[in-house]
């Protein structure tokens, strides 16, 4: 092509970190822990319907805001939350959540407008942002230093908002940090968004992924919430089918309506048969994702523990996939370096959480491991990793 | 709640509306193209054994490396393209995405983007998305020729790209070498991306030729392909869509399309690997066999209809028949039961009420069905 191609506000946005990590994981056979995919299989219903519909011909375009069962299904789902939506104006079905914050994110905001994100932040977040050309506010997450969970910092999230902030967007449970939002902190952002008018994008992929007993509370369902909150959510950490690209978001009919007319340009539709059957699933496999819930659970005390044996500083988590270490007491200071040398010096790949961040230094010597493989996996993972100290 | 300027500037699509109509009164559809043919055995048993192997989760988000391999060879045999599937070919949901990805990586707000019409009516709405300006350039409506010179008028120092579909809907256009060639030296002499939209490509008619802007000398430099098996495979549903470009727009795509989806569904594209593309010519020649019985019925009925040289669409002018197409759409869907495309849709300006577009890959029983239910409505018109 005749100029520089790519546009300089994208310019900044090189290969995602998780492209870089899975090749060199690929590249030298190293077990990985870098990106967030499940190696097992999803429950037995969904994976049937899907067959079916597929073999029984379930393969032309689905209606625009998805096939009406699943949009049932949905909003049947999200009662558990006391929250109620109407499926044929608040629900709209997207390719997984990625393509639902790009869409709510260039329907709602523009150049001009500020959009407040907390870090670390996932990474098509920033993107997006800055694809609709607004331009973000970054709030961080901060250590409780008694405990070591990464907290929300109402202040700083206050001070980052301006007269021209439009938009927040939340993520909890966290990734990459595990951390589940309190209702302390769930109320906090919520009382600022109603103070401050803001439209307020929940990332909520995690929502059945959190342990201990934590609850996860949906912003979207505190109170005044309601008509100023997209909720967004998938069906890939949910029912172990990342590679099915489902996900969904609820609002009010006026928002969502916005984000369908983006939608229809970003990709017009997402698989027709993969949509009976993530509606069957929600309607039926509850008990398989709360038995998910528990197998994770367990999983997230294996690396835990793992990963302090092997001499990290391990940061609590509450939720997700993932665990953050902290790589100081093993003699190290930058976690994106040792990400880079893991695959080749020990076989193991994982994710520098600094790559998250707009502040990088604050975060430079964590790094998240994922804990949502197979328990040999996981031992095989440790087991090397014990070579580090 | 506010949305965005740039939101409020994309008008939802006006067939959307029409459905709703069709939906509650049980209309035959043949607006939209959705093939009646299902997708080949052999792909659909690849799904189904890629589901049973446990292919679930994230493929590469370039795509599946098998799939960007049958793809490439698939290129070479049929188009005489050479493509490097690592780093000039990227699996898209669908060439929706593919199409919207490009434009966001080439363009920035204000820049402008030259855009043929009537087209296929989300172009309009994708270029006001990523905050670029659509200009419209007509196809001359006696025959749908695409004059260059036509172009070139349209082009002026913020225009960074220009779209072509072909073969084209919804006119059934496939663009001669003449055509295809002057687009192109157009954007080799201004410095323009070439986006060029080649969903129907297996879909040429009477022995024609499709032609693409990216075998033409020069082409390498200045094209971005946009493609899809959704016609091809007759799988719409499975947002199976590519996108080829050098290698440094290449990576520019990507790493929009990594933050607009991450990556089309996995499954599906273990399906679309299993594709071979020399069996498609039987689905080709059930497809002009009734675009010629569409054709020879509208005519019958009064209707001027340009024979489609490709593609799955044609537009009939109901001017002979004195009555304004977007009224007699209406009526088609509330009174006859038949669901047609106002040709209004397809046009960004000035397009005139005399269109009406419809689609000739429908299952044959319900076409016939939908031509007779058309043919006693002007008729009980008429009489």
């Amino acid at each position: 092509m005749p100029r520089p191609v790519l546009v300089p506000r994208l310019q900044p946005f090189t290969s995602t970190i998780f492209a870089e990590m899975t090749a060199l994981a690929v590249q030298t056979g190293a077990v990985n822990l870098g990106q967030g995919f499940p190696d097992f299989d999803g429950p037995a219903t969904l994976l049937e319907t899907a067959r079916t519909a597929i073999a029984n011909g379930v393969n032309q375009y689905p209606p625009g805001p998805g096939v009406p069962e699943l949009r049932a299904a949905i909003a049947e789902q999200r009662t558990r939350y006391g929250t109620s939506f109407d499926p044929d104006t608040e629900v709209l079905v997207t390719v997984g959540a990625t393509e639902a914050i790009a869409s709510c994110l260039l329907a709602l905001v523009e150049q001009g407008d500020e959009v407040v994100l907390i870090e670390p932040y996932y990474d098509s977040y920033a993107a997006a942002v800055a694809m609709s050309g607004a331009t973000r506010r970054v709030v961080s997450l901060v250590a409780d230093p008694d405990t070591g969970r990464f907290r929300l910092d109402v202040d700083a999230l206050r001070a980052a908002i301006g007269p021209r902030t439009k938009a927040v967007l939340i993520n909890s449970p966290h990734n990459p940090t595990g951390t589940v939002f309190t209702r302390a902190e769930v109320a906090a952002i919520a009382s600022l968004c109603i103070e401050h008018d803001l439209v307020a994008i929940t990332d909520e992929v995690y929502e059945h992924l959190t342990y201990d007993g934590t609850e996860h509370i949906p912003l979207g369902s505190l109170p005044g919430m309601a008509e100023r909150t997209l909720t967004i959510s998938s069906a890939g950490k949910m029912f172990n089918c990342t590679g099915w690209k489902i996900g969904w978001v609820c609002g009010p009919a006026d928002l969502v309506a916005a984000v369908r007319a983006v939608k229809q340009f970003l990709t017009f539709v997402g698989g027709a048969p993969f949509q009976p059957a993530v509606a069957a699933a929600l309607r039926t496999e509850q008990q398989w994702v709360a038995d998910l819930r528990k197998s994770l659970e367990t999983k997230r005390d294996r690396l835990v523990a793992g990963l302090t044996e092997a001499g990290f500083g391990v940061h609590p988590s509450q939720g997700t996939y993932f665990v953050c270490a902290d790589v100081r007491p093993l003699g190290f200071a930058d976690g994106l370096e040792l990400c880079r040398a893991l695959p080749a010096r020990i076989g193991v790949a994982a994710v520098p959480v600094q790559v998250f961040t707009d502040n990088p230094a604050q975060w430079t010597h964590i790094v998240r491991f994922a804990f949502c493989k197979r328990d040999e996996v996981l031992d095989e993972a440790l087991r090397r990793l014990h070579q580090l100290a | 709640m506010r949305v965005s300027r740039r939101c409020t500037r994309v008008a939802g699509m006006e067939l959307t509306e029409l459905l709703r109509v069709a939906e509650r009164v049980k209309a035959i559809d043949i607006a939209l193209g959705i093939p009646a043919a299902d997708p080949p055995a052999p792909v659909v048993d690849a799904a189904v054994a890629a589901l049973r192997a446990g292919r679930h989760q994230y493929a590469d988000p370039a795509g599946l490396p098998e799939l960007r391999a049958a793809l490439a060879a698939g290129l070479r045999r049929t188009h005489g393209i050479d493509v490097d599937p690592a780093t000039e070919l990227t699996i898209t949901c669908g060439a929706t995405e593919a199409l919207f990805a490009t434009l966001l990586a080439v363009t920035d707000p204000g820049d402008e983007v030259v855009v043929v019409q009537p087209c296929y009516e989300s172009y309009v709405g994708m270029v006001e998305l990523v905050g670029a300006v659509p200009v419209v350039v007509g196809l001359r409506t006696d025959g749908w020729r695409l004059d260059p010179a036509d172009l070139a008028a349209a082009v002026s120092a913020r225009t960074r790209a220009i779209i072509l579909n072909t073969p084209h809907n919804p006119t059934g256009r496939v663009f001669d070498a003449a055509e295809v060639g002057g687009v192109l030296r157009l954007c080799r002499e201004r410095g323009l991306v070439c986006v060029t939209d080649e969903v129907y490509d297996h879909y040429v008619f009477d022995g024609a030729r499709h032609r693409s802007p990216l075998s033409l000398p020069g082409g390498r430099e200045h094209v971005v392909l946009a493609g899809s098996l959704s016609k091809t495979l007759n799988a719409t549903g499975w947002r199976i869509g590519f996108c080829v470009a050098d290698p440094a727009t290449t990576s520019a795509i990507r790493r929009v399309h990594e933050r607009t989806t991450i990556g089309t569904n996995r499954p599906m594209q273990h399906g679309a690997a299993a594709l071979a593309l020399d069996s498609l010519g039987d689905n080709r020649s059930w497809v002009q066999q009734q675009r010629d019985l569409m054709v020879d019925r509208l005519t019958a009925m009064g209707f001027a209809v340009f024979r489609p040289e490709g593609g799955w669409f044609l537009m009939a002018d109901t001017r002979p028949l004195g009555v304004p197409a977007g009224a007699l759409c209406r009526d088609l869907v509330e009174r006859a039961g038949v669901l047609v495309a106002p040709g209004e849709t397809f046009f960004a300006e000035g397009g005139e009420d005399r269109w009406l577009r419809m689609t000739f890959v429908r299952d044959p029983a319900a076409t016939r069905d939908a031509l007779d239910r058309i043919e006693r409505f002007l008729a009980d018109r008429t009489g």
